[in-house]
């Protein structure tokens, strides 16, 4: 229990409406009229009993509301993200899942109670009111996917229910309307964001590609030059050897080489 | 007193010229290499980059491209030595 103690420490250290609001996250029915230090009781109790719940059904339901998971995720996270959405079909869940979400709703469900039972309190309990705030926000949201179909919103609403992602008509339907196209537009945005990070890349690529492509042409050429430059020096060498070599064989020959004798010529008899 | 009856004004030119010639390109020689080792000298990564990419433009460098060249080179410098060689013969 001293491990909570920092736990209600921070919870003291909010407004009542912030924590109002948490408990409401949490799925918690905020009675009007409620003390503060009975409210951080409340919460208090609520996030032992979030801990306690099997990681496995936490993580069974978040797929069931499609919020990805991290490993690093939080339970009391992953519970206000589930508590976010009311969804009614709760054919894909196990029973094991079924009671939590009971559980975290606030239905009370007896034990041994059979399936039907249990989802038939979770449909009441949803309300009148939400109930048809959702049928609203289907039909707005049905109707924001036709129209925005035109602009390629079609395919990646397929895409979406490929990647088990939410589609705009049930981001709608959970979010109302601004939020579910806030939420769209700013994948699109961060879509396009991507996008244009890839295309940036690939032209630091070709220019880096180019720069090295010319520094090799640089340095063939400046190779090429010095032994350009190294065949000319030759070429100077060899034809001052051969003037030197005909100037010693002009000065051996006619300026400082031996006498010869002459040989002596007889007279005719 | 210098033996002027053997003095020969080209074998003074000569030994001038390649005096000269050799100080001349030992400098120079000298004086990029040293510049060079001051620009590759710089530590930090930015100097490591700069030495690990001349490396690899070494590396890359393909001498059969200049194949012609170096020929040429090799009977020049042929030349020259059988040039030098009949001097002494002579």
């Amino acid at each position: 229990m001293s491990a909570d103690k920092p736990e209600h420490a921070k919870h003291a250290e909010r407004s009542a409406d912030e924590l109002a609001k948490y408990a409401r996250e949490l799925g918690l029915l905020v009675p009007a009229g409620i003390s503060q230090a009975e409210l951080i009781q409340l919460v208090g109790d609520r996030l032992e009993v979030v801990e306690s719940i099997d990681r496995a059904v936490l993580q069974e339901l978040a797929a069931w509301v499609r919020v990805k998971v991290d490993p690093q995720t939080p339970n009391e996270s992953l519970v206000r993200s589930i508590m976010l959405r009311h969804g009614r079909h709760f054919d894909d869940l196990s029973m094991p899942a079924l009671r939590v979400l009971a559980q975290l709703r606030g239905v009370a469900i007896m034990e041994g109670e059979s399936r039907e039972r249990i989802e038939q309190h979770l449909r009441s309990a949803i309300g009148l009111r939400e109930s048809l705030r959702k049928k609203r926000r289907r039909l707005v949201g049905s109707l924001l996917s036709r129209a925005f179909e035109g602009i390629g919103y079609g395919q990646e609403n397929a895409k979406a229910v490929e990647n088990a992602e939410p589609s705009l008509k049930e981001r709608i339907q959970e979010q109302g309307v601004v939020g579910g196209l806030a939420k769209k537009l700013r994948g699109v945005a961060d879509d396009y964001i991507a996008e244009k990070l890839d295309e940036i890349e690939q032209r630091i690529d070709y220019k880096l590609d180019e720069i090295d492509r010319r520094l090799m042409e640089w340095r063939d050429r400046e190779v090429a030059n010095r032994l350009k430059i190294l065949k000319i020096t030759l070429v100077f060498a060899i034809l001052v050897a051969l003037l030197s070599l005909g100037y010693d064989y002009f000065r051996s020959r006619v300026g400082t080489g031996p006498q010869q004798p002459v040989p002596e010529q007889r007279a005719p008899e | 007193m210098p033996d002027l009856e053997h003095f020969s004004l080209f074998h003074l030119y000569r030994w001038i010229l390649v005096v000269l010639g050799v100080t001349y390109a030992t400098a120079l020689t000298i004086a990029y290499f040293w510049n060079l080792h001051l620009q590759l000298r710089q530590a930090g990564s930015r100097g490591q980059l700069v030495r690990r990419y001349l490396l690899l433009h070494i590396l890359r460098l393909r001498l059969r491209r200049f194949w012609l060249d170096v020929v040429e080179i090799v009977v020049l410098v042929a030349i020259l030595w059988e040039l030098v060689a009949l001097h002494s013969a002579l």
